[in-house]
């Protein structure tokens, strides 16, 4: 224990920012703004982008998962990593915001863990989970002008985040 | 997937339709037929909504357009 109070050492961990029923929140999309708060404090610890692919889609989307297996961190999927510098157990909140380049479609969320000095959580990591659909009108565009009674065509496209 | 599209002036809805598959990789269309216009011009709102309710997802996104006589 008197180790933790003296001798700042650094802990490792990775957050994934995942979309409900889909894939990693990757680059495409704009990736994600990650925010490590302390959670008595509201400190600040560390900001970052989430930014890669989105993952491989037979582990995510096709086969079945069993506890333990590799699921989201295959090579070049998005993720955050930092490295904090702790001298004690230390309550912090993980935040996650995205997709960042649909501002229509920026949903939050955040969980709570401890993180203990030293003890690294690579691979996996934390992973959130964002609910929603990427919407956007395609026609017609804001600048466009119609005349009364006619037809307008409408289009959309629709995506998970 | 339900995709709906809602048209609004000055917030007063007037019209809602239900969007479907237009045969291209996640796009969705419809469309709206448009009301008479009183004075030089009005601004219409439109209102397009993706809900999945199993899983659940749910989305919008919105954009307003000028409509002259």
């Amino acid at each position: 224990m008197e180790r933790f109070m003296k001798d700042p050492s650094p802990t490792e961990f990775t957050v994934r920012v995942i979309s409900c029923d889909a894939k990693v929140i990757g680059s495409l999309v704009g990736g994600c703004r990650v925010i490590i708060r302390h959670r008595v404090t509201q400190e600040v610890l560390a900001e970052g982008f989430h930014r890669g692919g989105s993952g491989e889609t037979g582990s995510i989307m096709k086969q079945p998962r069993q506890r333990g297996a590799t699921v989201f961190a295959t090579e070049g999927a998005a993720a955050y990593t930092a490295c904090l510098y702790l001298t004690e157990p230390t309550p912090v909140e993980i935040i996650a915001e995205g997709p960042l380049a649909y501002p229509q479609a920026l949903q939050r969320a955040s969980t709570t863990t401890w993180l203990i000095p030293g003890k690294n959580a690579l691979g996996e990591g934390f992973i959130l989970q964002l609910h929603g659909f990427i919407v956007e009108i395609m026609t017609p565009a804001s600048v466009e002008v119609f005349g009364a009674g006619a037809p307008v065509h409408l289009e959309a496209s629709v995506r998970l985040l | 997937m339900n995709v709906s599209a809602a048209l609004y002036h000055n917030d007063k809805p007037l019209d809602e339709i239900l969007l479907r598959y237009a045969g291209r990789t996640n796009v969705f269309d419809g469309h709206f037929r448009m009301p008479p216009v009183q004075k030089d011009y009005e601004v219409l709102r439109v209102v397009v909504s993706a809900s999945q309710v199993e899983t659940p997802n749910f989305g919008s996104h919105q954009t307003t357009f000028k409509l002259v006589p």
